[in-house]
C-alpha cells in the first residue's frame, strides 16, 4: 500500500516539476509549482512526519507561491510573447542537468545500501512536541541558537526587501 | 650598588632612545624649548648611567683579576635572530675596557655637545629634529660600543651611519650639505658592503658572531688553514681580515676613503664636534681594536692598517696646511690623528727577529688612550670653532683676527686644546701620542715613527697657524661682535679641563688595564725602554712649528705668507687643491665608470631585463584578451559552467592518477 | 518505499531544477526552478531522518530552516526584481549583462 502510493506521488512530483520548468508561460509554470508542492506535503505525510508537511504547505504555498504569482502579474503585460529558449540552450541544459543527475545516480547507488529498507525510526521522532522541545532547547544538542538567528534574518530581509524594492526619489 | 648599574646597564642606551623618540615624533613640534631641555636631561641621566656602569664595572671586573682574567663582562643579553640551530644572533652589552672607555666619553661628550647647541642652534628652524636626531645617534654609537657580537655591531654601525647622514644634510635648504650628505653615504656604504662581505664569510666559516668566539686563538687556526682557491692566493684569515678592515676603512675615513669627511663640515659645528671627530669617525679605530685579537694573527692585515693610518697621518697633516675653511683645518686634522690611532694599532706588531717576535702590547694601549685624548680636544676644538663662527658669521680664517679680546674664555680653552693636539707637555695630547710613538719605536717600525714624529711638527705648524690667524693680528670686526653665550662657554671651559689633566691621571690607568690579553704578546722585557730623547725631540719639534707659525701668521704681517704662496710651486698647487683626489673620484666614476660600466649595464637592463619583463606582460595581456571573452556576463553560461566544473572536479578526483 | 527510492526520486527533481535554471530566459522562471531544487533538498533531509536512526528530529528541524531561509531570499530577491523591472522594463537575462568583462 505504501509502496503504491509513494510511486505514484513520486510519479505526480516529477511529473509537476517537469511541468513548471517546461511551460512556457510563467503563470502556468507557477500553478504548477503548487502542485508540485502539495504532493511533497503528501509525501512528507507518508513519511510520517505530519508537522514538515504541514509548515511545506503554509509558508511554501501560502506564502511563497502566492507572492511570486504577484510579482508575475505585476511584472508580465497581457499578450506580451513569452521568453522561448534557444534549441542549443536547451540542449546544453539537458546534457549538463543529465550529467548532473547521472553522477548523483551513480553516487546513490554506490554508496546507499539497498537493504536499506525498513522506517527504522521511532514514530514519535519528528513529531510537532519533539521538534519544539528540540528548537528550543539550550544545551548543545538544541537548535536555539540558529532559530534565533532564523528571526533575526527574516527580520533583515524584510527590511532589506522594502528598501531595495521602495521607489527612488 | 655598582650590581645595580650593571644589572640595568641597558639604560645608558635608553635615554637617548626615549628622548628620539618623545622628541621625534611629539614634543619636537610642540614645543622646541622643552624639546631641546628634554633631550638634555635625558643625555643627562645617560651620562650617570654611563659613569655608573665604568663603578660597576671597575668593582666587579677590575678589581677581582682573578675571576675576570680577559676583564669582558656580558651582560642583559638575549637571543635576538635564530637563523639556525647551530647560529644565533645575540645582542646585549659587552662590557670591557674599551667598551667602558668609549661608553664614558660619548655620554660625557654628548652631554656637553647637547648643552652647547642649546645655545648654538638657538632660533634655528630645525631646533627639534636637531636634537632627536643627535638623541639618536648617542643611542646608536652606544649600541655599537657595547656590541656583543659583530652582527649587532653592524647594525648599530650603519644606524650610526644614518644619523651622520642625516646630520651632514641638516640643513637640507643648502645644496652644498645636501652633496655632502650624499658623497658620505656613497663613500661609506661602499666600504660598509665589504664589511658585511667579510662578516658573511666569517659567520659562514666560523659559524658564529660572537666577538669572545671570534677573537679566539682557534677561530685564527681555522681560518688560516683555509684558502679562497684550494692551495693558492690569500687565505681566509687575511682575506676576512680586510674585509672587515674595510669597514673601518671607510668609517675612520682613511686614504683613500677620506673624501667624505671634510665635506661633512658642511653640517652643524656641534654635530662635527660630536660625530665626525669626537666618536663616530673612531669606530673604524675601535672596530679594529674589537677585532685586534684576530687581526693581530694576519700580519698582512696589520701592515697595511699600519700604512694605511701613517700614510693617512702625513698626508692629512700637510693639506691641514694649507686650507683656509675652519671646519676643514679641524676635519684635516681629524683625519690626522685618526691615522695615528690606526697605524699605533698597525705597529704593535714587532719587527721579526728571534728574541722579540709577538705583539707588542704598547701599540693597543696607547691608541686607545688617543682615542680617549683626542676626543676631549678635538671636540673642545670643534666647539670653539663653532662659538667662533657663531659669533662672526664666516669659516675663513683670512677674515678672522683680533678675536682674543672679544673671546676670552674660548681662546684659553682653544690654546689649551692646541697645545694638546700639538703634544706639548703636558697637556693630555703629549702622553697619548708619546705612548703612540713610543709603541712605533719599540717594535721597531722605524720609518712610520719618523712619519709620526714629522706629523706631530707640522700638526704644531698647522694648529697655531688657525690659532694665530683667528686671535691675534688685527681686529677687523669693531666693538659690535656679541658677547660669548654663557651655555656655549660652559661646554668649552668644562671640556678645557680633561684637555689640560686627562692625559698626566689616566695615564696609568690606559697601561694598566688596557692590554688585549689574547693577543700573543710579546716578552716586554725584551723590548727596548722609554728614551728620554723621544718625549723630548718631539716637543722640540712641535715647539719649532709654533714658533714657525708665529713668525709667519702671528705678527699680524702677512707678508712672508703672501711671498711664500705667491710662488705657487708645483707643491702648493697640488696640496692646496687636496692633490686632486676629488677630481680623480670625478675623473674615475664619470669617464670610465659611467661611460664603459654603467652604459653598457643600462643598455642591457633597458633591453634584456625590462624587454623580458615587457614580454611577460604581453603574453597576460593577450591571455587577458582571450578570457575576457568567457566572462559575457549570461547568468546562463555562469551557472552552466559551475555545474560542469562540479561534474569535472569529481571526475578529476577519481582519476586513477 | 526505500531509501534509495526516495534519493532517486529527489535526483530527479534536482535535474529538473538544474535544467530549469539553465534553460529558463525569464529571472522568475530561475526563481521557480531554484524552488524545485531546494525542494529536493528538502525531501532528501526527510528520507534521510526517517530511514536512519541519527537523529529523526534534527532532521524534520532542518526543512523548517530551509523554508525560512529561502522564505528570506523569495523576499529579497523578488524586491531587487521590482526595483529591475521599474528600471529596465523587462527580465530577460540574456540582456542583463551588465557585467560581462
Amino acid at each position: 500500500m505504501h509502496d503504491f502510493l509513494f510511486y505514484g506521488l513520486a510519479g505526480l512530483l516529477v511529473l509537476s516539476s517537469l511541468l513548471v520548468v517546461i511551460l512556457p508561460n510563467l503563470l502556468h509554470g507557477a500553478i504548477s509549482l503548487i502542485g508540485s508542492f502539495f504532493v511533497t506535503a503528501a509525501l512528507y505525510i507518508l513519511l510520517q512526519m505530519e508537522f514538515v508537511a504541514l509548515a511545506q504547505i503554509m509558508v511554501y504555498i501560502g506564502g511563497i507561491v502566492v507572492f511570486i504569482l504577484i510579482i508575475i502579474l505585476l511584472t508580465t503585460r497581457l499578450g506580451e510573447e513569452s521568453l522561448a529558449p534557444g534549441p542549443g540552450q536547451k540542449v546544453w541544459g539537458l546534457a549538463i542537468s543529465g550529467a548532473l543527475g547521472g553522477l548523483i545516480f551513480y553516487l546513490v547507488i554506490d554508496s546507499i545500501q539497498p537493504e536499506n529498507v525498513a522506517m527504522q525510526a521511532d514514530e514519535e521522532a519528528g513529531g510537532l512536541e519533539q521538534i519544539g522541545l528540540r528548537l528550543l532547547d539550550t544545551t548543545s544538542d538544541g537548535f536555539i541558537v540558529p532559530f534565533e538567528i532564523v528571526s533575526v534574518l527574516l527580520f533583515i530581509s524584510l527590511v532589506g526587501a522594502v528598501v531595495i524594492a521602495r521607489k527612488d526619489k | 650598588m655598582a650590581d645595580l648599574f650593571l644589572s640595568y646597564s641597558y639604560l645608558v642606551l635608553l635615554w637617548p632612545f626615549l628622548a628620539f623618540l618623545i622628541i621625534g615624533l611629539w614634543l619636537g613640534r610642540y614645543n622646541r624649548r622643552a624639546a631641546g631641555l628634554l633631550s638634555v636631561l635625558f643625555s643627562g641621566l645617560s651620562m650617570v648611567c654611563g659613569i655608573g656602569i665604568t663603578y660597576g664595572y671597575y668593582r666587579r671586573v677590575l678589581a677581582r683579576p682573578h675571576l675576570f682574567p680577559d676583564k669582558t663582562l656580558l651582560v642583559n643579553q638575549f637571543d635576538w635572530l635564530n637563523i639556525s640551530p647551530d647560529l644565533t644572533v645575540r645582542m646585549g652589552i659587552y662590557l670591557d675596557p674599551i667598551s667602558v672607555m668609549m661608553i664614558v666619553v660619548i655620554t660625557v661628550i654628548g652631554f656637553l655637545v647637547q648643552i652647547y647647541s642649546l645655545g648654538y642652534m638657538e632660533g634655528d628652524e630645525g631646533f627639534g629634529r636637531f636634537f632627536a636626531l643627535l638623541s639618536f645617534f648617542a643611542f646608536s654609537m652606544l649600541g655599537l660600543v657595547v656590541a656583543t657580537n659583530i652582527f649587532q655591531m653592524y647594525v648599530f654601525w650603519e644606524l650610526v651611519g644614518v644619523s651622520s647622514y642625516v646630520l651632514i644634510s641638516f640643513w637640507y635648504h643648502k645644496p652644498a650639505a645636501v652633496t655632502a650628505g650624499k658623497k658620505a653615504f656613497i663613500i661609506t656604504r661602499f666600504a660598509d658592503a665589504f664589511f658585511l662581505l667579510g662578516i658573511i664569510m666569517v659567520g659562514y666559516f666560523i659559524g658564529n658572531f660572537d666577538f669572545q668566539d671570534l677573537n679566539a686563538p682557534e677561530t685564527a687556526a681555522i681560518l688560516n688553514k683555509m684558502f679562497m682557491v684550494k692551495g693558492i692566493g690569500v687565505n681566509l684569515l687575511a682575506l676576512s681580515c680586510l674585509l672587515i678592515f674595510a669597514g673601518g676603512w671607510g668609517k675612520s675615513a682613511m686614504f683613500p676613503l677620506h673624501i667624505w669627511l671634510p665635506d661633512a663640515m658642511e653640517g652643524p659645528t656641534p654635530v662635527s664636534a660630536i660625530i665626525h671627530s669626537a666618536t663616530m669617525v673612531v669606530a673604524g679605530v675601535f672596530l679594529t681594536a674589537r677585532m685586534f685579537p684576530l687581526f693581530a694573527a694576519s700580519a698582512l692585515t696589520l701592515t697595511i692598517v699600519q700604512l694605511v693610518g701613517a700614510f693617512t697621518t702625513l698626508f692629512a697633516a700637510v693639506i691641514a696646511l694649507t686650507q683656509h675653511d675652519i671646519k676643514r683645518i679641524l676635519a684635516y686634522s681629524t683625519l690626522s690623528q685618526l691615522g695615528y690611532m690606526m697605524f699605533s694599532l698597525g705597529a704593535s706588531q714587532v719587527v721579526d727577529n728571534p728574541t722579540t717576535a709577538g705583539i707588542n702590547p704598547l701599540g693597543y694601549s696607547a691608541s686607545m688612550f688617543h682615542i680617549f685624548t683626542h676626543a676631549f680636544y678635538k671636540c673642545l676644538l670643534f666647539l670653539g670653532a663653532g662659538a667662533i663662527i657663531h659669533t662672526i658669521h664666516t669659516n675663513d680664517i683670512g677674515r678672522m683676527g683680533g678675536l682674543r679680546k672679544a673671546m676670552p674664555k674660548t681662546y684659553w680653552s682653544m690654546l689649551a686644546a692646541c697645545l694638546a693636539i700639538s703634544g706639548i707637555f703636558p697637556f693630555a695630547g703629549f702622553w697619548s701620542k708619546d705612548e703612540i710613538l713610543l709603541g712605533a719605536w719599540q717594535s721597531g717600525h722605524y720609518l712610520t715613527f719618523g712619519v709620526g714624529l714629522l706629523s706631530s711638527g707640522i700638526t704644531a705648524l698647522y694648529m697655531f697657524r688657525l690659532f694665530f690667524m683667528v686671535f691675534h693680528g688685527q681686529t677687523t670686526f669693531g666693538r659690535q661682535l656679541k658677547t660669548e653665550d654663557p651655555l656655549m662657554s660652559f661646554s668649552i671651559v668644562i671640556l678645557a679641563i680633561p684637555t689640560v689633566v686627562a692625559g698626566y691621571f689616566s695615564k696609568e690607568i690606559f697601561s694598566a688595564y688596557f692590554s688585549s690579553p689574547m693577543v700573543w704578546a710579546a716578552d716586554k722585557q725584551l723590548l727596548p725602554g722609554h728614551p728620554l730623547w723621544l718625549p723630548v725631540c718631539a716637543n722640540l719639534l712641535a715647539v719649532t712649528g709654533i714658533i714657525i707659525a708665529w713668525y709667519l701668521y702671528g705678527r699680524g704681517d702677512l707678508s712672508h705668507v703672501r711671498l711664500l704662496t705667491r710662488r705657487r710651486g708645483i707643491g702648493y698647487q697640488l696640496v692646496v687643491n687636496k692633490l686632486y683626489i676629488d677630481e680623480l673620484y670625478l675623473f674615475v666614476t664619470h669617464k670610465i665608470i659611467f661611460s664603459y660600466i654603467a652604459a653598457p649595464i643600462k643598455w642591457f637592463d633597458r633591453h634584456i631585463v625590462d624587454g623580458a619583463v615587457n614580454m611577460v606582460g604581453r603574453f597576460l595581456h593577450i591571455c587577458g584578451t582571450g578570457i575576457r571573452l568567457a566572462q559575457n556576463g549570461q547568468l546562463t553560461v555562469y551557472l552552466g559552467a559551475t555545474a560542469i566544473g562540479i561534474i569535472l572536479l569529481y571526475v578529476l578526483g577519481r582519476l586513477p592518477i | 518505499m526505500t531509501l534509495q527510492n526516495c534519493l532517486i526520486l529527489t535526483l530527479f527533481l534536482f535535474a529538473i531544477g538544474v535544467y530549469g535554471v539553465l534553460t529558463r530566459r525569464h529571472l522568475i522562471g530561475i526563481l521557480l526552478s531554484i524552488e524545485i531544487i531546494l525542494n529536493a533538498a528538502n525531501i532528501n533531509f526527510i528520507a534521510f531522518a526517517r530511514f536512519t536512526t541519527a537523529d529523526p528530529t534534527a532532521g524534520a528541524i532542518f526543512p523548517v530552516f530551509v523554508m525560512a531561509v529561502s522564505a528570506c531570499e523569495m523576499a529579497v530577491a523578488l524586491a531587487i526584481i521590482i526595483s529591475m523591472y521599474r528600471h529596465r522594463k523587462n527580465l530577460d537575462v540574456r540582456e542583463l549583462e551588465a557585467l560581462h568583462g
